[in-house]
């Protein structure tokens, strides 16, 4: 019978030192431990599920390789989830330079119509049950433009500050502060129109 | 000579500065088929390919196999393609390059199955289980040659 | 009113709400004097956002199994770095399983190691796996050129509906859909 402790039992900074030193089985309890994090991140920002699972799977691989780097401060999860989201900046990156550009994506890009609205429902979520809010919120996700839904993700799910969001995904902080401004309202918008939907 | 020469030069270098020939679509058939011991006489779908059925009989102990649906598909590389088999039964066909594929196998909507393979040519990949009443489905899914598919039947989606 | 230094201010009222503004700015900037009620609205509007926003992102588990999903970063690792592949996990469990499990396909499993060496190695390499409550064995016969991947449902099984010569469901058809 093997002597090694349960894996599942031990930390992430243990199973990322046993990671370090070659340890396969390490790096695969901490894969099982973290895996549905990495992939809802890669899945909020591209909103597609096959790309998600690859661009997981490639964070992964990508993390393996590069786990002499981490150093254990800002906690394993975290490391790998800014792994991820530099992936799907990327990504998308690609995915933007392929696409013909319509013209409601540029005029999205440019700010749209809602940016300039007068606020008409101050809170589109008030009295929404928690379960009803996430549904909703998911389906607006959906509708945001690329660009819009990572400054969104970033800002307002991963908790980073302007400055950061700039720097990962390439502009300058007066574009993150437009953007993240029109994808607030956008939002509202949205959430304001379902609520209405659900309510006729 | 000279002329020729300089020409031969220039196709060779031409050549070696092409881009690569882009990897070909896999073109793959696909078939759902029931193993009964049914008389052929009560059962109302038409008895599978022979050679197909032969096979199945090799391995498996029902009498008769019955085809019920034969698709085909042409599937880019890294693009996933669906094909719905019965009301019940489909299957999504993601095409990894290389002649390997990804067969993800769904019963109303429920995961029942997925795996990654390599197709080899004229083989067989045969996803099957039991059905009611001692009978059997099987999914077949096969490599084509390179020849033109029925535009009626292939589908090439995301 | 100057549409640039509207804009101006919604976006610094936004720096304000985030707390991106530096304290000496920050402290210039109150709704309630700077823009009005209009700018009040907005971030009334603005901070809804973020509340609504804040710890309702919908939790996504990844629509794959542990092993399937962990042998796909396996292999790509593998490719990409020097060194031995890690051994494949046996068959022989799974098949050992299998027969006893399933008298009636005892004649069935006779006839495949006469024809098939099962613990012959791929001559591919394949991963797959079977969705919950399922259990799938993969046998290759080289002679007849096929692969053949049998499920079995291990969930309770209700009494089978009779006799119907219609287009069958893959799995058993009595077991529920979630």
């Amino acid at each position: 019978m093997p002597s090694q402790p349960d894996k599942s039992a031990l930390s992430d900074a243990d199973l990322a030192r046993a990671a370090q030193e070659g340890d396969m089985g390490a790096f695969e309890e901490l894969v099982a431990r973290h895996r549905d994090k990495i992939y809802a991140r890669a899945y909020s920002m591209v909103r597609n599920e096959e790309e998600a699972l690859d661009l997981s799977q490639e964070a992964w691989v990508k993390g393996w390789q590069r786990l002499a780097q981490f150093q254990g401060g800002a906690g394993f999860a975290t490391w790998m989830t800014r792994i991820v989201i530099n992936l799907c900046v990327d990504h998308l990156r690609k995915q933007k330079r392929q696409r013909a550009e319509s013209v409601e994506v540029l005029e999205e890009e440019a700010g749209g119509v809602e940016r300039f609205m007068p606020v008409t429902m101050p809170n589109p979520a008030a009295g929404l049950e928690r379960t009803e809010l996430r549904r909703r919120i998911d389906r607006a996700l959906d509708q945001l433009s690329a660009h819009h839904r990572t400054v969104l993700v970033l800002h307002e799910f991963e908790g980073l500050g302007y400055k950061e969001i700039a720097g990962r995904i390439g502009c300058s902080i007066g574009t993150v502060m437009s953007r993240l401004f029109y994808a607030r309202r956008r939002m509202a918008s949205l959430l304001a129109g379902l609520k209405r939907e659900n309510e006729e | 000579m000279r002329q020729f020469f300089h020409f031969l030069l220039a196709g060779m270098a031409f050549t070696a500065i092409a881009p690569p020939v882009p990897a070909a679509d896999l073109k793959l058939e696909a078939r759902l088929i029931w193993g009964a011991n049914d008389e052929k006489e009560t059962v109302k779908h038409k008895p599978a390919d022979p050679e197909l059925s032969d096979k199945l009989h090799r391995m498996f102990k029902w009498k008769n196999y019955y085809e019920i649906t034969n698709k085909t598909a042409g599937i880019a590389v890294s693009q996933n393609c669906d094909l719905k088999l019965s009301d019940a039964c489909a299957i999504r066909v993601k095409n990894l390059g290389g002649s390997r594929v990804e067969v993800n196998c769904t019963d109303h909507g429920r995961q029942i199955y997925k795996g990654a393979y390599a197709l080899a040519p004229s083989q067989w990949l045969v996803v099957g289980g039991n059905d009611t009443a001692d009978t059997a489905w099987f999914v077949g899914l096969r490599p084509l040659d390179d020849k033109p598919s029925d535009p009626k039947k292939a589908i090439s989606k995301n | 009113m100057n549409d640039d230094l509207e804009v101006n201010l919604e976006l610094k009222l936004q720096a304000w709400l985030d707390g991106e503004l530096s304290a000496p700015y920050s402290r210039c900037i109150n709704p309630e004097i700077v823009g009005g009620e209009e700018a009040s609205r907005l971030i009334d509007e603005l901070q809804a956002i973020k509340a609504a926003l804040a710890g309702n992102e919908t939790a996504r588990p990844v629509p794959e199994t542990r092993e399937f999903y962990w042998s796909k970063i396996e292999r790509q690792i593998q490719s990409q770095a020097p060194g031995p592949r890690p051994a494949q996990a046996p068959r022989q469990a799974v098949w050992g399983r299998w027969l006893a499990s399933l008298p009636g396909f005892a004649a069935l499993a006779c006839l495949l190691l006469l024809a098939v060496n099962p613990f012959a190695s791929p001559v591919f390499d394949e991963i797959s796996s079977a969705g919950e409550g399922m259990e799938a064995v993969t046998f290759h016969d080289q002679s007849a050129g096929m692969t053949v991947v049998w499920l079995t449902d291990t969930t309770p099984a209700r009494p089978a509906e009779s006799p119907d010569a219609k287009a069958p469901a893959p799995g058993k058809s009595e077991v529920e859909v979630e």
